[in-house]
């Protein structure tokens, strides 16, 4: 099948791009690795794709004594390589890695990944785990939220008309920290049914899982003893009620194997 | 059509093209490089894959004018590379092809891999994780795995082309750090079930509302058009004293929109206080069909509060419903329940009426958090 | 020996049906049923359209495909080229847009307005088989195109027998999914008054005669090229009614037209396959010997019979292989092919037999769990021995050769059976189950006319012929009416030409997939081939190793009984000789060379083929598994796999050991991932590769493979057919295995694929219904 047609625009500013994405049936585009398909099944029909891959105010990484900030339209393939400051000690590349395949992830970015919404998508379970954030630029000016929160449903995000995912912000990992990610899969590459992440900086005061992958927003749990599992099917149930029983065991198993699996970084 | 300049296989080319042509569809219908095969484009084969700035892509989900100014190469343009005179013959001695179909993706992907991991011990194991975007249906991939251990472990020196360069720069960002931090709307008190049997997918869910159950009941009952104003992107076109009713249902999910027009039904029972809406319409764009019914009760909650409980049923065909994530609407009709409860419990507060025409269902709950926002920007 | 294809392929230079490009050539798109069952009420061409838009009304002389089976009770489907009144399932075409490329097809086809009044579905095989099921052709009265009984006398062994099996299983719909889709570009050529039909199909000349059949045209007004094909299985042997329309359009609009099947089309709206179920009921004796076997076998085969194979074949199969390897006393089967609002089903790589070992090899596992023996054992009793060869069984399937029980054994000793058993008897740190399991099987190839004549579909083989032609400079040129598409014939029929006359591999090309140039054959399937065209290639370059000889003796001025051919020369006692490039020249440039009584036939032959007796080889194999069962998440990993394979003399071991692993990894697929469900209303809910999951590098494990090479007895150089083997052991052999791991629990799974959500289910229906002893089992592990 072939898309539907539509108009294609370069977007050279970000001022641009939200102004434009104020009215009509435009959509931003960066790497189209999940809007590609959707276009081509003419699932998706917008009158117009805003390319934003190559603004240079979303093709970089600033780092902090606390974090890096990374441009929206960095892709997958460039946080596995190493290329951005690893201050995640290892987390990100290796998250990176996982998502789909090598030639997609040459294409597909993480702002774009978290705009889409994908419950299945990795970065919304790994950031919510460690306490990312979006930086949200519109018309009116900016906002930060935690991942956690932007993601409110399948393909849902809190997005408002006229803004944009321009930024991840990635906290620094403290050594000692430890990290856990499992996801359930058929086959390599294909859509998590389930993911487990844990993080715990036990310094920091700070111990977080999450299951994703549920069908809507990631289920977060934090606070003292997140990890132990009391609470995980109540939060399951109160959160993801759709599941029936082998996809809550499914999901439950995976957040386990996922603190299991966990490693100091 | 748009005019788009790029460098094919090392020539500068210039053509006319429309927006939606992919990259694949360029090379093979424009450039007539018909050594780029189509497998399935949705991403998922590998078939298509080439070199985009020396980076393979998939060729199906790269829109050709997205090439501008780029550097593409095609399996007609890896012809003399040394890496892929050696593979070629590595593939041919590991008998790594059957069919043929998927050997230009899979022989850009193997070079792709010998570029990144040469001189380096590749186990059997990664090298088949790097391979699993490439599917190959006639060999089991024992040939192909073989083959690129082959090259890999030539004792000849490779010829690695360097790796593409890094084009990210550190930025300055510090203003998006001074950027407010917004807290969550965290999910609303509905709480809601849904199952999937073989008579299509329901899903359940009950609230309490801060009104009385008379006045809700009336509110549903007296003002049809009030009530469905409440639930995100339904529209009445009309409705009759009996009870028929036209309408049109917008429904989003991501970038997937449908607009499902057709015709129902609204029956009442004032006795037991429980409504019906049930309706059946069909999607333009896609040719998807839907049908389906929201039931509706209203009870006494004691102390001036009432709950109520709807049940949505509904049942797709077509486009829309030939997929195994199916599973995925019912959050946006969970989403949709959701804003409905606002919604509604804003209209029986007698605030402003939400607008039917939303298409993305979200911007209505935000709509009722809007003063909450205002007063982080400092314009409330 | 490196296969002459490879380097077209590579270099990105072969030519598959999309690759053609035909001047002033317009795409077609397909409006298609959004739904499974209605009446089509209505169809409005868009303003305008009238050019562009063909609906069924404007198909004047076009006929409905119709396979029908000389089988008694043998109900007939017409299936529509574009459909008139009734529509019987999702995908099925509605309207043929006409445009310059595919997007703007696919625009007008969106632009069509209809009206349909719905109608309940046939979503299920055994929903089909109820009183009151909904009719997919009314004027049936039932929804079963065919019922095949074998009968037996069960009774007398049922008193006498001291186990008795019940189960039930599936196997699920599938696509055969070749990377290629299917794909034609017609146009019709004023000066020949001919149509001439590049399509990616297995069988050229079968399509030729459809499509002489549907569109009214004589056989010689109809040209069919398969070009390079990527990949078949199975999926290329059909006539389509695409292929009908895209022609019609070529006619009628006097231009070259294409039509190129897309994923989508390919996964939701053309035929599928291997959907089966069966209820079985075994007998054994106390040592587990297979004593009788009793089975009610349902095959889903869609709404419509498809041309050739018809509706009919596969469940035919069913009832007359699911004996497979075993020497019995009492056998009895009903095989019912069911209709359903689901698109045609067709043979895909090992057709009914994969199902049918699935079937019977659970069936002995079960039996040996019974009777607490090994599960290899209890097959040793009863394979068919080698003493017994040839073999005809109880089914009058004549086993030609070979030794069933070595196969077996070698298969359990590679395994390392007595390794895995040791490892069972301790835990797994990581928590999972170790299982082992074998399935063998035999396959019936290259079966030829007094099988097919017996079901009397549309084909039937009968001689399979070559044309072997030696060229002015001394190459041949071999001419076969099959197609090669991955199997690697270009080269091994090409071996076979260097066998006989001595030409270098480099010089022989192998002309296949052309109407025009070919002899009529039915074409690739059944694992027919190496032994029917590979036959036939060499009886053809025999008799011109004989012309050859005498053209060559004259001109060394010898008899022709006194010399032979050796490197492409032809060679006298006396050691002088004379190269076949001179043989070529003096034939065709220098006859006042030749000798008076010369054959003026010439250096080119055609020869016709069949094996001694055509009730076709079988070749057989063993496959076994270690398998680690994860209980809790459902995921099964293959942690070693083996093949020991029979498939008589080798004529390219490479090639061979590419067809195994290939057919291994699409069975592992079959056992493990792949699935095309339906839900109720019978829409699809896999319409992408990202629904439909097709084993990746990831999924399949390095398999070893060994080889027996007892010759067939009827073949040319004792060759077997083994080109679909590989495919037809996997789910058996896994889900052997994975039963195996779960027998400490009690669950088993009697449907394939093993999904996790299937083998968590099974776990939970073993915790509801154990034992108090398996329930602390079942606890313990989860």
């Amino acid at each position: 099948m072939k898309p539907c047609a539509f108009d294609y625009e370069h977007i050279d500013e970000l001022s641009r791009a939200c102004a434009e994405l104020q009215g009509g049936n435009a959509r931003l585009v960066a790497g189209a690795q999940s809007l590609g398909p959707m276009l081509n099944l003419r699932l998706a029909r917008p009158a117009a794709l805003l390319d934003i891959s190559r603004l240079p105010e979303l093709r970089g990484f600033a780092e902090s004594d606390d974090g890096l900030l990374v441009g929206a339209a960095v892709t997958h393939a460039e946080i596995e390589d190493g290329l951005l400051p690893d201050v995640t000690r290892g987390v990100l590349p290796r998250v990176a890695r996982g998502i789909a395949y090598r030639a997609v992830r040459n294409r597909g970015t993480i702002g774009g990944s978290l705009a889409h919404a994908d419950p299945a998508a990795d970065w919304v379970s790994c950031l919510s785990a460690l306490g990312g954030e979006v930086v949200l630029v519109g018309v009116d000016g900016g906002r930060r939220m935690r991942v956690r929160d932007f993601v409110v449903g399948a393909f849902h995000t809190a997005l408002r008309a006229g803004e944009l995912v321009a930024a991840v912000r990635v906290p620094r990992l403290a050594p000692g920290s430890r990290f856990g990610y499992f996801k359930a899969c058929r086959k390599t590459g294909e859509l998590a049914h389930a993911i487990g992440a844990v993080f715990v900086d036990s310094e920091g005061g700070t111990e977080r899982v999450v299951m994703g992958a549920t069908g809507g927003r990631p289920v977060v749990l934090e606070g003292e003893g997140a990890m132990a599992g009391t609470g995980w099917e109540e939060a399951l149930e109160t959160s993801a009620p759709g599941l029936d029983e082998l996809d809550r065991r499914l999901h439950l198993e995976t957040l386990r194997r996922a603190c299991e699996l966990s490693e100091t970084l | 059509m748009k005019t788009l300049n790029l460098t094919v296989n090392g020539k500068g080319t210039s053509a006319a093209v429309e927006p939606r042509t992919h990259l694949a569809d360029f090379l093979r219908e424009d450039c007539l490089l018909t050594g780029t095969h189509l497998g399935c484009e949705h991403g998922v084969c590998g078939a298509c894959t080439v070199l985009k700035d020396g980076r393979p892509v998939r060729s199906c989900l790269t829109y050709a004018v997205s090439c501008e100014g780029a550097s593409v190469q095609s399996i007609e343009g890896l012809d003399d590379d040394p890496l892929m005179v050696r593979l070629r013959d590595s593939f041919s001695a590991e008998h790594a092809l059957q069919c043929g179909y998927c050997t230009p993706g899979m022989l850009v992907t193997a070079r792709d891999i010998v570029q990144r991991f040469a001189g380096q011990s590749l186990s059997d194991a990664r090298l088949r994780q790097e391979l699993s975007g490439n599917l190959c249906r006639c060999t089991g991939y024992t040939g192909i795995v073989k083959a690129i251990q082959r090259v890999l472990r030539q004792p000849e020196e490779l010829p690695i082309a360097s790796a593409p360069a890094s084009t990210l720069t550190a930025l300055q960002m510090d203003h998006y750090t001074r950027l407010p931090l917004e807290e969550g709307a965290m999910a609303g008190p509905a709480a809601a079930a849904s199952s999937s049997d073989g008579d299509g997918r329901r899903i359940e869910a009950a609230f309490e509302l801060d009104h009385p159950s008379e006045a809700v009941w009336r509110a549903l009952r007296d003002d049809i058009q009030g009530t469905v104003a409440c639930m995100p992107g339904l529209e009445l076109r009309s409705v009759s004293e009996t009870g028929e009713v036209d309408g049109v249902f917008h429904v989003g999910m991501g970038p997937i929109s449908a607009r499902i027009a057709g015709e129902g039904r609204v029956v009442f029972d004032d006795a037991a206080c429980s409504g019906r809406v049930e309706g059946a319409g069909k999607d333009g764009g896609s040719g998807s069909r839907a049908r389906g019914s929201v039931t509706f009760t209203v009870q006494d909650a004691g102390h001036g509060r009432s709950s109520m409980g709807i049940v949505m049923a509904f049942e797709l065909t077509g486009a829309l419903a030939q997929f195994s994530r199916g599973s995925l609407v019912q959050d946006i009709v969970r989403l949709l329940i959701e804003q409905f409860r606002v919604n509604l419990d804003a209209r029986l507060r007698g605030e402003e009426a939400p607008s039917g025409k939303a298409l993305n269902p979200l911007s209505l709950l935000w709509l009722s958090l809007r003063s909450r926002f205002r007063s982080w920007f400092g314009k409330g | 020996m490196r296969r002459k294809e490879d380097d077209r392929y590579m270099r990105g230079r072969g030519e598959f049906v999309g690759d053609i490009r035909l001047a002033g050539m317009q795409e077609v798109a397909f409006l298609r049923s959004p739904v499974a069952h209605a009446r089509l009420q209505a169809i409005h061409k868009p303003e305008g359209g009238e050019g562009s838009v063909f609906i069924a009304a404007d198909l004047d002389g076009v006929k409905a495909i119709r396979a029908v089976s000389a089988l008694p009770g043998f109900k007939i489907s017409e299936q529509p080229v574009l459909a008139a009144d009734k529509l019987r399932i999702v995908g099925e075409l509605m309207a043929a847009c006409v445009a310059p490329n595919r997007a703007a097809a696919e625009d007008l086809a969106d632009s069509i307005e209809y009206e349909l009044e719905e109608l309940p579905a046939v979503h299920d095989m055994l929903q089909a088989l109820q009183d009151g099921a909904p009719l997919v052709h009314e004027e049936w009265g039932d929804n079963i195109f065919q019922q095949t009984f074998v009968d037996g006398d069960i009774e007398s062994v049922r008193e006498r027998a001291a186990v008795r099996v019940e189960r039930e299983y599936r196997t699920s719909r599938q696509s055969m999914a070749p990377m290629e889709g299917r794909g034609v570009v017609a146009v019709w050529d004023r000066r020949l008054e001919q149509l001439l039909v590049y399509t990616s199909t297995q069988m050229p000349h079968i399509v030729r005669t459809g499509l002489s059949e549907c569109l009214g045209l004589a056989h010689e007004q109809v040209r069919v090229v398969a070009p390079d094909v990527g990949g078949g299985f199975g999926y290329k042997g059909i006539l389509l009614p695409e292929e009908v329309c895209v022609c019609w359009l070529a006619m009628k609009l006097g231009r070259p037209m294409r039509w190129l099947e897309d994923r989508r089309e390919q996964l939701s709206a053309n035929a599928n396959c291997r959907e089966h179920h069966y209820r079985v009921t075994a007998y054994a004796d106390e040592r587990g010997r297979l004593l009788a076997l009793d089975a009610d076998a349902v095959v889903d085969a869609g709404a419509y019979s498809a041309y050739p194979f018809s509706a009919c074949l596969e469940a035919a199969q069913v009832a007359s292989i699911l004996p497979g390897p075993y020497d019995f006393q009492a056998y009895r089967c009903r095989a019912t092919s069911a209709a359903t609002n689901k698109p045609p089903i067709l043979p895909y790589r090992g057709v009914a037999r994969t199902g049918v070992c699935f079937a019977m090899e659970l069936t002995l596992d079960a039996i040996a769990r019974e009777v607490g023996r090994e599960p290899s054992d209890i097959r040793l009793e009863c394979l068919v021995p080698p003493s017994a060869m040839p073999f005809d069984n109880i089914t009058n399937k004549h086993f030609d050769s070979g030794d069933y029980p070595e196969c077996l054994r070698r298969a359990v000793k590679a395994i390392g059976l007595p390794e895995v058993r040791k490892r069972q008897q301790s835990a797994e740190a990581d928590g999972r189950l170790i299982g082992v399991g074998v399935s063998i099987f035999c396959e019936q190839a290259a079966h030829g006319t007094s099988v097919y004549a017996g079901w009397g579909i549309p084909m039937v083989p009968g001689h399979e012929q070559a044309v072997a032609r030696l060229t002015p400079d001394g190459a041949l040129e071999l001419r076969v009416g099959i197609h090669s598409h991955g199997q690697g014939l270009e080269t091994t029929l090409a071996q076979v030409g260097e066998e006989i006359l001595g030409i270098d591999i480099e010089r022989i090309r192998v002309i296949h997939g052309d109407t025009a140039l070919t002899p009529y054959s039915t074409g690739t399937w059944g694992s027919r081939c190496m032994v029917m065209a590979g036959g036939a290639v060499a009886e053809a370059c025999k008799q011109l190793r004989g012309r050859i000889a005498v053209i060559g003796a004259f001109l060394l001025g010898v008899e022709a009984a006194e010399v032979v051919i050796e490197d492409a020369r032809v060679v006298a006692q006396d050691g002088r000789s004379v190269s076949l490039d001179e043989v070529g020249r003096t034939w065709y440039l220098r006859p006042q060379a030749l000798p008076d009584d010369v054959n003026p036939g010439g250096l080119e032959v055609t020869v016709g083929y069949k094996a001694l007796r055509d009730s076709g080889t079988f070749s057989y194999a063993a496959h076994a598994a270690v398998v680690a069962v994860d209980p809790r998440l459902g995921t099964v990993e293959i942690l070693d796999y083996v093949v020991v394979e029979d498939g008589g003399v080798l004529v390219n071991p490479m090639i061979v050991d590419g067809q195994v692993y290939g057919g291994v990894a699409q069975g592992i697929g079959t056992a493990l991932y792949e699935e095309m469900p339906y839900d109720h209303n019978g829409q699809p809910l896999a319409s992408t590769l990202a629904d439909y999951l097709l084993p990746g590098a990831t999924e399949i494990p390095d398999v070893q493979i060994e080889h027996m090479e007892t010759p067939s007895p009827y073949t040319a150089f004792g060759q077997k057919g083994i080109g679909e083997g590989g495919a037809i052991g996997p789910p058996a052999a896994i889900a052997n295995a994975v039963n195996d791991a779960l027998r400490p629990l009690g669950a088993e799974v009697c449907e394939v694929p093993i999904t996790p959500r299937r083998l968590l289910r099974a776990i939970e229906a073993a915790r509801a219904s154990a034992p108090v002893d398996s329930a602390t089992a079942v606890e313990a592990v989860s």
